[in-house]
């Protein structure tokens, strides 16, 4: 059996006790397993269609189903007599803003790009002041659930080989807390009746940054290393930038206020564009420019499936991760 | 559902109007491209409100219609075959035409985008177990093709969708 059946497997519930505890004691196939997971929950999100389209094939059906009707109903509502069917009270929704609909409609606002730079610029202003901020202190503050410890002198060091940790210690609940997500609907088949309960689930957790300092949590172990938006073997190649603890403080302050305030969806953020980060199954909700050092960065807010907020600090030169402390 | 059944209008219209999107993004994920999807999704509408008066009630609407729509796609596939237009090319064309279709549509053509790079013979078998909620057995029946091999190729074209959305090292560096 390869490790793409071993991953594949255990997602599918398919695979015996050994291969389950073989699959939960491995980092590597704990990790595929989550990655493999978050592109299956990406695939089973709802595709924005082009409302011309979609109303253009919804009436082509229900003329069939009309013509349907009359030949092979006579109690159908279009009458056997040949006249005109009567109207529908059904009455479309309206159509939505510039021809197009997308999920995001109704629940965040779309805004125009012209309307995101007006928006941006004052964001910059604010971020400016909030630059200064930042640059009176020292260090970084991380990805979610980051270390709200020390500042940290080897963050990459102190990365991996907390990863080594969780790898021996949590097997079990690696498996358990998968078993749980797969139990109540992480198939992407499923998509459709778990987007109301991670909606539910979305606002019991809005809580959202609380988790990134609690360390000991259970959740935010296997959320963390599932979510980090960014693709490890690319990103830690490159040099991390070492903020202090004080910066570090400053930014975290910063991605709660981006968390909770009425972030809205960006193009503009050339980090987004990178190939160096991994978006998969995460919007962009928001990004705020700092300065870190001499460094330009962007500090990117990313919201997954599950409705859950995460944060990455990010270059811009190169879209290098800075590790936060 | 009744009412749909008995033939009306306004019933059926309803149903359609919320499982749309649904059956939209399968006939996308199997095509691969929006154009063959579109006729694929069309043809399933058609044969949606065709057949409803023989569906049984036995399995939900939304089973039934997803499988519909799934074997809509698999015959307009065998029956077009068709190079996929470029996922890239797509999100292009979309950004340049309308500055206010937002950053969520990207995010999602990034997702057929790395769809597009999985073989069909992978994608198909995927799609239909993580989107339509088909098993093995299902699947291989559709398909021709015996469950074991409908298992693997699942293990695999899941595992290439995960390197294509960059989540994962590239499968041929994994361990083994």
């Amino acid at each position: 059996m390869t490790p793409d059946d071993l991953v594949s497997g255990y997602i599918d519930d398919d695979l015996n006790d050994e291969q389950r505890a073989w699959v939960e004691s491995d980092p590597v196939l704990r990790q595929q397993v989550l990655d493999t997971s978050a592109a299956i929950e990406a695939m089973g999100e709802v595709v924005p269609t082009p409302a011309e389209v979609r109303e253009r094939q919804i009436d082509e059906a229900m003329q069939a189903f009309r013509a349907e009707g009359s030949a092979s109903s006579p109690n159908s509502s279009a009458s056997a007599d040949g006249s005109a069917p009567p109207p529908s009270p059904f009455t479309p929704p309206p159509p939505k803003a510039e021809g197009r609909s997308g999920p995001g409609d109704g629940d965040a606002q779309i805004i125009s790009l012209e309307h995101r730079r007006q928006a941006n610029r004052r964001v910059n202003v604010l971020v400016g002041a909030a630059g200064v901020v930042v640059l009176a202190g020292l260090g970084v503050l991380a990805t979610i659930g980051g270390n709200s410890g020390g500042p940290l002198t080897d963050n990459f060091a102190l990365d991996r080989s907390a990863d080594e940790m969780d790898a021996d210690t949590s097997a079990e609940s690696f498996g358990e807390q998968f078993k749980a997500g797969r139990d109540s609907g992480s198939v992407a088949a499923e998509a459709g009746q778990r987007e109301a309960a991670s909606a539910e689930e979305a606002s019991d957790e809005s809580m959202e940054y609380d988790s990134m300092e609690d360390d000991d949590s259970e959740e935010s172990d296997a959320a963390d290393t599932a979510a980090s938006g960014l693709d490890s073997s690319t990103t830690r190649e490159m040099a991390p930038i070492v903020l202090d603890a004080q910066t570090s403080s400053e930014l975290l302050s910063i991605q709660r206020e981006l968390a909770e305030g009425p972030l809205r969806p960006t193009a503009e953020s050339v980090c987004a564009d990178s190939s160096n980060i991994t978006l998969a199954g995460r919007v962009i909700i928001g990004y705020v420019p700092v300065v870190v050092g001499d460094t330009l960065a962007e500090l990117i807010v990313m919201e997954t499936s599950r409705g859950d907020r995460q944060s990455q600090l990010l270059t811009v030169s190169d879209c290098r991760t800075v590790e936060l402390g | 559902m009744g009412a749909a059944k008995a033939g009306q209008d306004d019933a059926m219209h309803q149903l359609l109007d919320r499982h749309y999107d649904r059956l939209y993004a399968i006939c996308l994920r199997i095509m691969g491209n929006q154009h063959d999807a579109a006729d694929a999704c069309q043809e399933a509408l058609l044969l949606l409100v065709r057949k409803i008066s023989q569906f049984d009630e036995r399995a939900k609407f939304s089973t039934w219609s997803h499988r519909v729509a799934t074997n809509a796609a698999l015959d307009e596939l065998r029956r077009k075959h068709r190079r996929p237009v470029s996922g890239s090319d797509t999100i292009d064309s979309i950004l340049k035409d309308s500055p206010a279709f937002d950053r969520l549509v990207a995010e999602r053509m990034t997702i057929d985008d790395a769809l597009l790079h999985i073989p069909e013979n992978f994608r198909v078998p995927v799609v239909m177990r993580d989107l339509v909620g088909m098993d093995y057995a299902e699947i291989g029946e559709t398909l021709g093709i015996p469950a074991g091999t409908v298992r693997s190729r699942i293990a695999r074209g899941r595992a290439q969708l995960a390197t294509a959305l960059g989540n994962s090292d590239d499968p041929n560096q994994r361990q083994s």
